[in-house]
């Protein structure tokens, strides 16, 4: 029987674990209590350049935080019975693309106010570039009158696990995200340093691609974005909380000293 | 002035030489010089002689200068208008204690007014003289019939008795007061002037301004008495929930000054602190502070008091009674997560945004079977705070959520007995469902079972203690009228929307409910103890509350149900409602009583309102129901015991869904008026509040008799201040009757009169005869 690279790694991975990890999936309810991203499927021929890049983040979700995950990303159409089941979906490409139809539009309009989040990645090495402009197009007509603004170097997103900048990526085309902000959250994120070049890794483990400028590290760095988006996408600002929380316990006099 | 003379009533000497001062002062310049002048020409003679002729001569010359002064005698007959002297009685309950002799004090004030009453019945064509008891107000009463006076007032203001006489009469028909008291003032001069300290200036200003002479009659000296009694309590009438509160109060103590006092602070009759005096010479008030922190919701009463010592003058005032109002100021809530999720996700985000909510997260991000990838501090990763959340804080939540939690890796299964006794003790407490809650958290041995609504299996199977297979929760008959799971007013579309909301992804794996659980919801499949599986189940555990969800899959039904086309309201509701259920929130009873106020006294109307709602909150038109008036004895209270019933009050509501009910108090007590209705039929609900009836009023709280206080108004007003009672009353001056108009007038010169010249002549005769005789021309 042939092993491949990646069941090599999870086998590894999971011994590591222990057996409070195995008893972790063998006691788990229905297979959508577990955490996934959906990868939205449009009309691109590269709705997905980066096919093993979101895996990678998940095995790293199960290996490094208490998450419960599926291993492979659920390739999703904008339409409501697609969208129903995945709150976090990303948005990769490398150019830009069609509009999209009315019907897809108030899908991810709908899905946006129902809490969910859409992570946009550009893979096209460029900052205005033309899947930028397309991408601002869409949220011109999901999210009238919103547009992609700077994200704070200070915002949960950075430190909601590990502590990260907005830098990271395979590529540095900026030194930070941007995003939309809706009800006190964002519901877009959008990445130009193509993050998920650097999350890829063959079947043999390899990584796909190199990391432009600052190697190894920068790679680390971009994985642990990765992981912090996928907490934001869960708890919110709960990071944010903690600092106040010796605060907010002292705050009452509840018992008399 | 002359009062009376002849057919005039009225007269005095008036000067008609027109001399100016100028002239008077030369006048009497010259005078005395002439009497020196004279002195010194005499000084030849013996000393008696020259006095004599000296003497003589100073009569001479006043003689002469009242001739030029030329007196005269004014004679009027006037109309006058008699003004006004009040007597004022004290007839509040401190005039019922003895003095140190063997009368009371308002048998002294009836002694002294029968004396003043011998007086004030002589014909007088100045005064009119009225008579007043006060307390908290005046009462016209008879001077002859002072006797029928009761002294039962729940205070004595005497400013205010002061300040209504002058309003009543107008100050310019007023000739003076009388004040018969023990000056035990509760009202607005007590608070303006201590206990040795002198008159304000305000008070000062007022009595100086009436113009009239007050004076006052002491019913009782100071040192008479030995008694402790409460004085002031201070305290809020309302305070928060888990909020510590403070409470002072002054101890007044008489006639004791050795030994210790415990003072008592109990609630609902039960002792919840206890402070210890120790009494000093010269100190008679002592000011005690408790704190405390009230654990439950509504009102409650409380009381202070302390033991009677003997030769007490009066017991009454050893114990007082107060109502707190406890109210919430946001609700508290502790939500640890096993595991992030998007169940997780939603409730935060639910949670964050009421504006009501004060929330504590703590969110396993990592745990130690997870690799760390990283150096400390490139993470922003904490420790879980097991010890402080669990064990030193934990009393301060409203209510705790464990999501998806198992305490099996944070070494705290030693802190479960403090979720237990938080819950029995009145915290509200929910379990949702997951891999790592229930019994696959490992709770089924613990003492969170206790207070969980459904039983737990104690296997370790991890398979059977889950099931990951779709479902869709079943309402229970009670869950179609609770108010957590009531997400739609009408019954059908309530059921025919929890038929449409999304399945949830699968369920922990519990036993039957508890006996005294409520089971809202139930698996459509899976059965325990032969009925359907609870999925959904609330309990009363103790003071407290507890509710149990076995899945983790509510986000659904706001994110799906919105993506599917529908909305969050069925989230938002049904969470909203469960904290509310959970907290007791009195705001989610269907059934409410207010009542106007906390404390009333025996004879006052008391004034409730029933409130009925329909599921939907909207006022319930035409519910019958009754409201039941409830009453304990204060000096036994025991917390939860309603006593006996006291009245009964079918009710039905009107277009307001409210029903207004009155009724006069009997008696002292502690009160609860219960209100139970059928907003929908065979289910009735009800409320209850609770208040106070007691005596009203400071008046035993210090019975130390202030004769200072009352000498103190006398002084400012002009009048004087005795003991009674004094004999005859004295001498009392008021002031004079106003002149209305001068019928007739007479003047009569003096000056003129011959035998004031002859009286000049002979003086003036006899000083010049003796000088010559003593050789002086």
């Amino acid at each position: 029987m042939s092993v491949t690279r990646r069941q090599f790694v999870i086998a590894g991975a999971t011994m590591v674990m222990g057996a409070g990890s195995a008893a972790r999936g063998a006691m788990a309810f229905g297979e959508e209590s577990r955490f996934n991203f959906g990868l939205l499927r449009y009309d691109s021929p590269t709705w997905n350049p980066r096919p093993n890049a979101i895996s990678r983040l998940l095995l790293e979700l199960e290996l490094s935080t208490s998450l419960l995950i599926e291993t492979d990303a659920r390739p999703v159409n904008a339409d409501l019975e697609d969208l129903v089941d995945c709150p976090l979906i990303v948005l990769a490409g490398d150019r830009g693309f069609e509009p999209w139809s009315t019907g897809e539009r108030e899908a991810l309009a709908t899905w946006i106010r129902a809490g969910g989040l859409l992570l946009v990645d550009s893979s096209e090495g460029r900052a205005d570039g033309e899947f930028y402009r397309s991408v601002q197009r869409e949220i011109d007509a999901i999210m009238p009158g919103e547009s992609l603004a700077r994200v704070n170097r200070d915002h949960v997103v950075f430190k909601s696990f590990y502590l990260c900048d907005g830098s990271e990526g395979r590529v540095v085309v900026e030194n930070y995200m941007e995003g939309v902000e809706f009800d006190g959250r964002y519901a877009i994120l959008y990445s130009h340093n193509d993050l998920m070049g650097a999350w890829a890794r063959d079947d043999f483990g390899n990584y796909e691609f190199q990391v432009h400028p600052g190697g190894e590290r920068q790679r680390t760095m971009t994985m642990r974005l990765g992981v912090n988006i996928a907490m934001y996408a869960l708890c919110l600002d709960y990071k944010e909380d903690q600092v106040h929380v010796p605060f907010i316990l002292r705050r009452r006099r509840w018992r008399v000293e | 002035m002359l009062r009376a003379f002849g057919d005039y009533n009225e007269g005095e000497f008036l000067f008609l030489g027109n001399w100016g001062p100028p002239f008077l002062w030369l006048f009497g310049a010259i005078a005395l010089a002439l009497i020196v002048l004279t002195w010194l020409d005499l000084s030849a003679l013996p000393l008696r002689r020259r006095v004599v002729l000296v003497g003589l001569r100073g009569l001479t010359l006043v003689a002469a200068i009242t001739l030029l002064l030329e007196p005269a005698l004014e004679l009027k007959h006037v109309t006058r208008v008699k003004n006004h002297v009040v007597v004022l009685l004290d007839s509040s309950r401190s005039q019922t204690l003895e003095t140190g002799g063997d009368q009371t004090r308002f048998e002294r004030a009836l002694t002294q007014v029968e004396r003043l009453r011998r007086r004030m019945s002589q014909p007088s064509e100045d005064h009119l003289f009225e008579f007043f008891a006060f307390d908290s107000g005046l009462e016209p009463a008879s001077l002859n019939a002072a006797a029928t006076v009761t002294p039962d007032g729940d205070s004595t203001e005497i400013l205010e008795a002061l300040r209504a006489v002058a309003e009543r009469f107008g100050r310019r028909e007023l000739g003076g007061i009388v004040l018969i008291s023990d000056g035990v003032d509760n009202g607005e001069l007590s608070g303006r002037v201590e206990r040795g300290e002198g008159l304000d200036a305000d008070t000062t200003a007022f009595v100086e301004g009436l113009g009239v002479p007050i004076h006052t009659f002491a019913t009782a000296q100071a040192g008479e008495l030995r008694d402790v009694a409460i004085g002031r309590v201070f305290h809020d009438d309302f305070a928060f929930v888990r909020n510590a509160v403070e409470v002072e109060v002054d101890i007044n103590v008489r006639g004791y000054e050795s030994g210790t006092i415990p003072v008592t602070l109990r609630r609902e009759g039960q002792p919840l602190q206890t402070r210890e005096i120790s009494l000093e010479r010269g100190t008679s008030t002592y000011r005690v502070a408790f704190e405390f922190v009230p654990e439950l919701l509504g009102k409650e009463i409380y009381s202070i008091d302390v033991p009677v010592r003997e030769g007490e003058a009066l017991r009454d005032n050893n114990i007082e009674h107060f109502v707190i109002k406890i109210i919430r100021d946001k609700i508290r809530i502790l939500h640890v997560v096993g595991r992030p999720s998007w169940d997780v996700r939603y409730l935060r985000q639910l949670l964050k945004n009421n504006p009501n909510v004060d929330l504590i997260s703590f969110f396993i991000l990592r745990t130690n079977e997870d690799i760390q990838r990283a150096p400390q501090n490139e993470m922003a990763l904490i420790p879980f705070p097991v010890q402080e959340l669990f064990e030193e804080q934990l009393g301060s939540f409203d209510l705790v959520i464990l999501q998806n939690f198992t305490f099996r890796p944070y070494r705290m299964r030693q802190y479960l007995p403090n979720l237990r006794d938080y819950v029995y003790g009145g915290g509200g407490f929910m379990m949702v469902g997951g891999e790592q809650s229930f019994a696959s958290g490992g709770y089924a041995q613990t003492e969170v079972l206790d207070v969980l609504p459904v039983d737990l299996p104690g296997g370790t199977a991890v398979d059977s203690l889950v099931d990951p297979s779709d479902f869709r929760p079943q309402l229970t008959r009670a869950g179609q009228l609770h108010p957590i799971t009531r997400l739609e007013f009408d019954r059908g579309s309530n059921q025919e929307l929890w038929e449409t909301l999304p399945e949830m992804p699968g369920t922990n794996i519990v036993l039957e409910a508890r006996n005294d659980a409520t089971v809202l919801a139930t698996h459509p499949n899976l059965r325990a103890g032969g009925d359907p599986m609870p999925v959904l189940a609330v309990r009363e555990v103790g003071e407290g509350r507890s509710l149990a969800m076995t899945f983790d899959g509510s986000w659904k039904w706001n994110f799906s149900h919105v993506v599917d086309g529908g909305n969050s309201r069925p989230y938002t509701s049904f969470w909203n409602s469960a904290i509310r259920w959970l907290i007791r929130d009195p705001a989610l009873n269907l059934v409410q009583v207010e009542i106007a106020a906390e404390v009333y006294s025996p004879g006052e109307e008391v004034a409730a309102v029933v409130r009925v709602y329909n599921p939907d909150y909207s006022p319930a038109d035409a519910v019958s129901g009754v409201a039941r008036v409830w009453r304990r004895d204060l000096e036994t209270l025991v917390p939860g015991q309603r006593g006996d019933l006291v009245s009964e009050h079918p009710f039905t509501t009107d277009a307001r869904g409210r029903f207004d009910l009155r009724f006069d108090l009997a008696d002292t007590g502690a009160y609860a008026v219960e209100a139970v209705a059928e907003v929908e039929a065979g289910v009735p609900l009800s409320d209850e509040e609770i208040f106070l009836g007691v005596v009203r009023g400071g008046e035993f709280r210090d019975i130390e008799p202030r004769p200072e206080l009352l000498q103190a108004l006398s002084e400012a007003s002009g009048g004087r201040a005795r003991i009674a009672p004094a004999r005859g009353g004295g001498r009392l001056d008021f002031a004079p009757a106003r002149v209305e108009q001068v019928d007739r007038r007479k003047v009569i010169d003096i000056w003129s009169a011959p035998w004031l010249l002859l009286a000049f002549v002979v003086i003036l005769g006899l000083e010049w005869g003796l000088r010559r005789r003593w050789g002086r021309l």
